[in-house]
């Protein structure tokens, strides 16, 4: 293949990927991140959202462990996606990685809201996400800074 | 009668690859009907919880042309292309954690089935921005090659040959020794992941870099001694999934090798033995792209006939991709390889270029299937530099292009 030939293949290829519109703000609405009462922070910017669930942040500003808990499917799982700027298979395979290279343990999921509620009311430190309108008894709301939540 | 046997021989083939195929798709089958097995599994040793993973992969080859990967590819295609893996770690506390995992892997003439410790540290991080890894760990050496293994990880059922040849896997994949690892944050600026390592790199007897020493009429019994250092900067930009980096990896090395035409035994050593990687990747949406730029620079001196080889091999690749839906992805990669950019890489000894496409079917969670072809130009530095094609396994001789159809099943948990 001709040099030019890979440079047009790449030029299309730009194009399609700058057509593709961003969505982080759109699906903040549909999450509700929810901690662990242990969890001493009230809110929560979207760098440290980012780098929890993406498992490179252990403990937030003010010192408190933090354990991610993911779910599987759902609206706010679309939501949590687009904070991290991953797809459910980019995220999956990230996570992955990190386990098959030692660097990381596997994240808890949970299959539904009920499951993370029930996982996240119980285990100290615990960070989760569900449905905004999903009832969250026994966990704290985190407000997102700049956010919806 | 002349006539039924010729038929019967160009059905031979066919019949063998549909039977090496459906082995393979067997897996993805059974794994999918079992899909408890395909769990990840986790218990507690004094109090403290320990996860388990693991995966296994089976693939399938069929070639026209060369045979490839030291696989017998051509003809009705082999199936011998089977690898996997399972590791231990536990979080002990919030800075420290340990684990290991054995891998295994019989690809053609590699490995053998052979399993062994793939890496096993302790990794105390004292904050983001430091953090100290101790024991057999996985080199920091572009994108992937702490995951190479993983093909499950990844689109494609083999990577980009000229920069993450199966072959060679061993010869950068992991260091024994020490890392010291952190996130430098530059807040609008994104933010910088280093690892700096040191240590020694372990040798694989059933490598194919020992396979093409071997290739070569010669032997090395005593293994390869090599040590060295590396270091990886990773900047991850403030425009989200874009990754940026540069990663070198310096060796020296040393070993004994014997040949049938020399009476004694020859003293060989690399100094310098070197890799630079620039590397960048990103992912928005359904698209995934990622390139890599791959120099490696070596100079070998043989004892007592004082002879001196220098290698500077170069290679890169593209890659594009795009998840369809939650079942399907496709790619594509162009893959370049120059085993020596000093002189001429018009001949086909000379470079291994070629585009490949895939299909990966994510039949679940745990398990994927992938098909993928491949159209290869050049079969490369046979000798020296062999990398994916090996004269033992063409005793005719190289034809200078290979068509490879690649199916691939992995199962992870």
């Amino acid at each position: 293949m001709k040099c030019n030939q890979i440079l047009l293949v790449l030029a299309g290829l730009a194009l399609a990927v700058a057509a593709v519109p961003g969505s982080a703000a759109a699906q903040g609405a549909e999450l509700k991140l929810i901690a662990n009462p242990s969890v001493a922070a009230t809110e929560i910017s979207v760098g440290e959202i980012r780098a929890i669930f993406l498992v490179t942040k252990t403990a937030l500003a003010d010192g408190t462990t933090v354990e991610p808990v993911l779910t599987s499917t759902g609206a706010a799982h679309r939501a949590l996606l687009s904070y991290v700027g991953k797809t459910d298979a980019t995220l999956t395979a990230y996570l992955r990685g990190l386990v098959f290279t030692g660097k990381a343990s596997m994240p808890k999921t949970c299959d539904s809201d009920a499951e993370v509620v029930a996982y996240v009311a119980k285990t100290k430190g615990a960070v989760g996400y569900v449905s905004a309108s999903a009832p969250a008894a026994g966990t704290k709301t985190l407000a997102i800074k700049g956010g919806t939540s | 009668m002349t006539h039924k046997i010729l038929g019967q021989l160009d059905e031979r083939p066919t019949r063998s690859a549909l039977f090496h195929a459906l082995r393979v798709l067997s897996v993805a089958a059974v794994a999918c009907a079992v899909p408890v097995a395909a769990q990840a599994q986790a218990f507690q040793v004094a109090k403290e919880t320990v996860q388990v993973h693991g995966f296994f992969q089976q693939g399938y080859m069929l070639s026209r042309g060369n045979n490839v990967l030291t696989v017998d590819s051509t003809g009705g295609g082999s199936s011998a292309m089977t690898d996997g893996g399972v590791n231990m770690s536990s979080q002990l506390n919030t800075k420290l954690r340990v684990g290991a995992q054995l891998y295994g892997r019989n690809i053609g003439q590699l490995g053998n089935g052979h399993v062994g410790l793939d890496w096993a540290f302790a990794d105390y991080r004292f904050n983001k921005w430091i953090g100290i890894r101790a024991g057999k760990v996985k080199n920091a050496l572009g994108l992937y090659t702490d995951t190479q293994d993983m093909e499950f990880l990844q689109t494609f059922a083999l990577l980009p040959q000229g920069v993450y040849p199966l072959d060679l896997r061993s010869v950068t994949i992991a260091h024994v020794g020490g890392d010291v690892y952190g996130t430098l944050a530059a807040r609008r600026a994104g933010s910088l992941n280093y690892t700096v390592y040191a240590g020694s790199i372990p040798d694989d007897a059933r490598g194919g870099y020992r396979y093409g020493i071997e290739d070569r009429g010669l032997r090395n019994d005593d293994g390869v001694k090599r040590s060295g250092y590396g270091f990886d900067l990773r900047w991850t930009a403030p425009v989200n999934g874009l990754q940026a980096g540069y990663s070198r990896l310096s060796m020296t090395g040393s070993g004994v090798l014997l040949s049938k035409q020399v009476p004694f035994p020859l003293q060989a050593t690399v100094d310098p033995w070197t890799e630079d990687r620039v590397y960048a990747d990103y992912q928005k949406a359904q698209w995934h792209f990622s390139g890599e730029w791959r120099r490696a620079f070596s100079t070998v001196s043989i004892q007592p006939t004082r002879s001196i080889t220098i290698s500077d091999a170069r290679s890169w690749y593209l890659t594009g991709a795009y998840r369809v839906g939650k079942a399907l992805e496709l790619g594509a990669y162009y893959s370049h390889y120059i085993p020596d950019s000093r002189t001429d890489s018009s001949s086909p000894t000379n470079h291994v270029n070629g585009p490949a496409v895939t299909a990966r079917f994510d039949l679940n969670r745990y398990v994927a299937v992938k098909v993928e072809g491949h159209h290869v130009d050049g079969y490369g530095g046979v000798g020296a530099n062999a990398q994916n094609f090996y004269i033992r396994n063409n005793p005719g001789g190289f034809t200078t292009t290979t068509n490879m159809f690649v199916l691939r099943t992995s199962v992870s948990f």
